[in-house]
């Protein structure tokens, strides 16, 4: 018996819903962050799982180079974030605020 | 012509890419022997001629007819990954060109800045990235040239570490940039879900209908994914701080380069993978998406921008309303045809590189000397400058679209593309008389700035400026390009028409 | 009869032993409260300084070094898995197969050896290492 597409569906939209809570409800750059990744992950596991039902490759592949993407864009963003640190003394998001419209 | 055969080594068809990839690869070379270095002339001179020779290839590949139908139409690579073709040919052009112009400009703009080699490395892999976005024919390579192109500029917003405006520059920018590459890819994958391919002209044969609710969600992601990219509402709330709080000759190369790149995927996308007619069928009609895109991103950028004081941040806001402009070229696609106002959106682009380019520049020569960001204290600027204020007269005329400029030109040729299909769709009159009354806004804001340099007194008594000749050379050969575009404006045209006709043909 | 009764029945299992586990400690052990119990570290050894110190910088160049080529090998492993069948279906020559990989390695260790040169795996005692050093001294 296998698990049926829509199922794998609905938890990549949980866990997309998830991470967009967290991105619009937190402050902290690094929650930011993690919650940008659980998106991410929600489109590699949609990726997988529709590889497996389509029966060809591409997605698979695909979720490797989102997994080796979603590596770099941390790494580039901690460094932000650390320069943030210095800068502000703080890594809340709303800190800074010098600019508004 | 030169006879040109690429069978035998058709990788050599994204020349381009390559060259500007490995100016990268050499600046880490010479960076990893001389750490720290600071010699400009060297780093400055590596990334200026890697992005003239790029151009150079590009510019020689369109004469000798590569991708061209009568050569054999569009190389396609790794079976189909990357396509080689006259769009992509025409926005490496594009890409060169200004990745060029900033790469000059950064001469005398970073003179103090400690991390040489760094920058100029990070600008060309983002260009490299911004080459790669051009040919890009399915999404996974559109998505990794994204990143590819995202990832440094982030690094370069915030490069000036100890500088407050450009660190919270940087990270609104790297936020809101992480979050829409995540809905980018989430889009992905449901549209991999809808068709099982990721290659667009598979995507387009194997629109079955079967999962529309699945195809329009992540239409509507991939959209949302464009439209940051391309600094378009609703995803335009980084613009003005990223382009502000960024070091000039990066907020000309963000919004010129990174942009152009933005539109040539949505082109190529929307055109190849989603064709108009199937999606229509299914109750996808993208078009109207982008018609209400284009009339809010134009009208809320060019509003806002007419209420600003601060000098790069008007220019910013600008950017977001040309952004409109271009998206045009999406919404008067009709099902049958649109080649024109997709050439047209095109040629807006290509005019906009050097005409915004140009004044973000100038933005950078005033910074380096200093002289403050308001409206005010821009006054009387002539006085002491006046081959710099005359080019930023040409490009303030330019982007506001006065007739004997380059801009004014894609801009006519867009609003008649919007009128021909409107025949079609009388939605698209909104957008033709949308462009109308924003071009007439934007004339006084643009004008204010032109004003404010030529007929005001200046506030203060200023010392004698400097001429850093980097930053003269790029400004003026900007503003020549602006003004000699006009008689060129033939073939331009013509290359850019070709282009969409293959393209929706 | 039902595949699922067998996962139900595991993580009933699961959650069975660890808290049969409690339920009897609980039940037999005696009761001797003392206030060394409540210290951080039961050896007797005093802390000092709160949790939230700061670590040198070095750990998170190290740390960020190791994320980036950690995740590279990723991007080997549909490359090792075509590797062998396609050079045996001798549609491509050896150099086909192989040079792509060899240039991929090539420019990661071109970026290898300028976070080298440029300190990132230097372990040297930095100016924000004292100034942490610092902060931490402080109430």
């Amino acid at each position: 018996m296998t698990v049926g597409i829509e199922y794998y569906v609905l938890l990549s939209a949980a866990l997309f819903c998830i991470g967009l809570f967290g991105v619009l409800t937190r402050r902290n750059a690094l929650m930011f962050l993690m919650s940008v990744e659980l998106m991410l992950n929600a489109a590699n596991i949609n990726l997988i799982a529709f590889a497996f039902y389509h029966g060809n490759l591409t997605g698979q592949v695909f979720a490797l180079f989102t997994m080796a993407l979603a590596a770099a864009e941390v790494a580039v963003g901690l460094g932000i974030i650390l320069v943030l640190y210095r800068n502000f003394r703080d890594v809340d998001v709303t800190v800074p605020s010098a600019m508004r419209w | 012509m030169v006879v040109f055969d690429l069978s035998e080594w058709t990788w050599t068809a994204m020349g381009p890419a390559l060259v500007l990839a490995l100016t990268a690869l050499a600046l880490f070379v010479f960076d990893s022997i001389n750490p720290r270095s600071t010699n400009r002339p060297v780093v400055a001179g590596i990334a200026t001629v890697g992005s003239l020779a790029s151009l150079g290839v590009a510019v020689w590949y369109v004469l000798a007819g590569v991708g061209h139908p009568d050569t054999g139409g569009a190389i396609d690579l790794f079976g189909g990954q990357l396509v080689v073709d006259q769009m992509a040919l025409f926005f490496m052009i594009v890409v060169a060109v200004v990745t060029a112009l900033v790469s000059i400009a950064s001469y005398d703009y970073m003179r103090d800045h400690a991390y040489q080699a760094e920058y100029y490395s990070l600008m060309l892999l983002a260009a490299t990235g911004m080459s790669v976005m051009a040919a890009s024919n399915s999404l996974v390579t559109i998505f990794i040239a994204l990143e590819l192109a995202s990832l440094p500029s982030y690094a370069l917003v915030a490069i000036l570490k100890d500088n407050k405006g450009s660190v919270e520059a940087g990270l609104k920018y790297f936020l809101i940039g992480a979050l829409s590459s995540a809905i980018f890819v989430y889009g992905i994958s449901l549209v991999y879900g809808a068709t099982g391919h990721l290659q667009l002209e598979a995507i387009a044969a194997n629109l079955d209908g079967e999962y529309n609710g699945l195809l329009g969600v992540g239409v509507l992601m991939l959209i949302a994914g464009f439209a940051f990219k391309t600094a378009s509402v609703p995803f335009h709330f980084w613009a003005p701080e990223a382009y502000e709080g960024a070091p000039a000759p990066i907020s000309a190369f963000l919004s010129s380069a990174s942009k152009a790149a933005g539109f040539v995927i949505a082109f190529r996308v929307f055109t190849t993978a989603f064709p108009l007619e199937t999606m229509t069928d299914f109750g996808v009609d993208w078009a109207l998406a982008f018609i209400i895109l284009a009339i809010v991103t134009m009208t809320v950028g060019n509003f806002a921008a007419a209420t600003q004081n601060n000098v790069k941040r008007m220019l910013a806001y600008s950017s977001v309303g040309h952004a409109g402009y271009a998206l045009i070229g999406l919404a008067a696609l009709t099902v049958d045809g649109g080649e024109l106002v997709l050439g047209a959106a095109m040629m807006h682009l290509l005019v906009y590189g050097f005409m915004n380019t140009g004044a973000f520049l100038f933005v950078a020569l005033a910074e380096y000397w200093g002289v403050g960001r308001t409206f005010e204290d821009y006054n009387g600027l002539a006085r002491q400058a006046p081959i710099a204020c005359v080019a930023l007269a040409i490009f303030m005329f330019s982007l506001a679209g006065i007739p004997p400029f380059g801009g004014f030109w894609s801009k006519y040729f867009l609003f008649t593309g919007a009128l021909e299909a409107a025949t079609v769709n009388p939605a698209l009159l909104v957008v033709a008389a949308a462009l109308v009354v924003n071009s007439a806004l934007s004339l006084y804001y643009y004008s204010r700035l032109v004003k404010a340099v030529w007929i005001e007194d200046p506030v203060l008594e200023r010392e004698t400026l400097t001429q850093p000749a980097g930053l003269y050379a790029a400004i003026v050969a900007a503003a020549v390009v602006t003004v000699v575009i006009l008689p060129g404006f033939g073939p331009v045209a013509e290359l850019a028409y070709d282009a969409a006709a293959m393209l929706v043909g | 009869m039902n595949e699922w009764i067998a996962i139900g029945a595991l993580a009933f299992v699961g959650l069975l032993i660890p808290l049969g586990m409690m339920a009897v400690s609980y039940l037999l052990r005696p009761s001797v409260p003392e206030t060394s119990k409540r210290a951080t570290y039961e050896s007797g050894e005093v802390p000092t300084g709160g949790t939230r110190i700061r670590f040198n910088i070095q750990y998170y160049m190290v740390a960020l070094l190791f994320v980036v080529f950690d995740i590279e090998t990723v991007l080997l492993f549909p490359w090792a898995v075509i590797y062998r069948p396609a050079l045996e279906s001798g549609q491509v020559t050896l150099l086909e197969a192989l040079g792509p990989m060899l240039l991929f390695v090539a420019i990661l260790l071109v970026g290898l050896a300028w976070a080298w040169r440029n300190g990132a795996v230097q372990w040297a005692k930095s100016p924000h290492r004292v100034d942490s050093q610092a902060e931490v001294d402080r109430p």
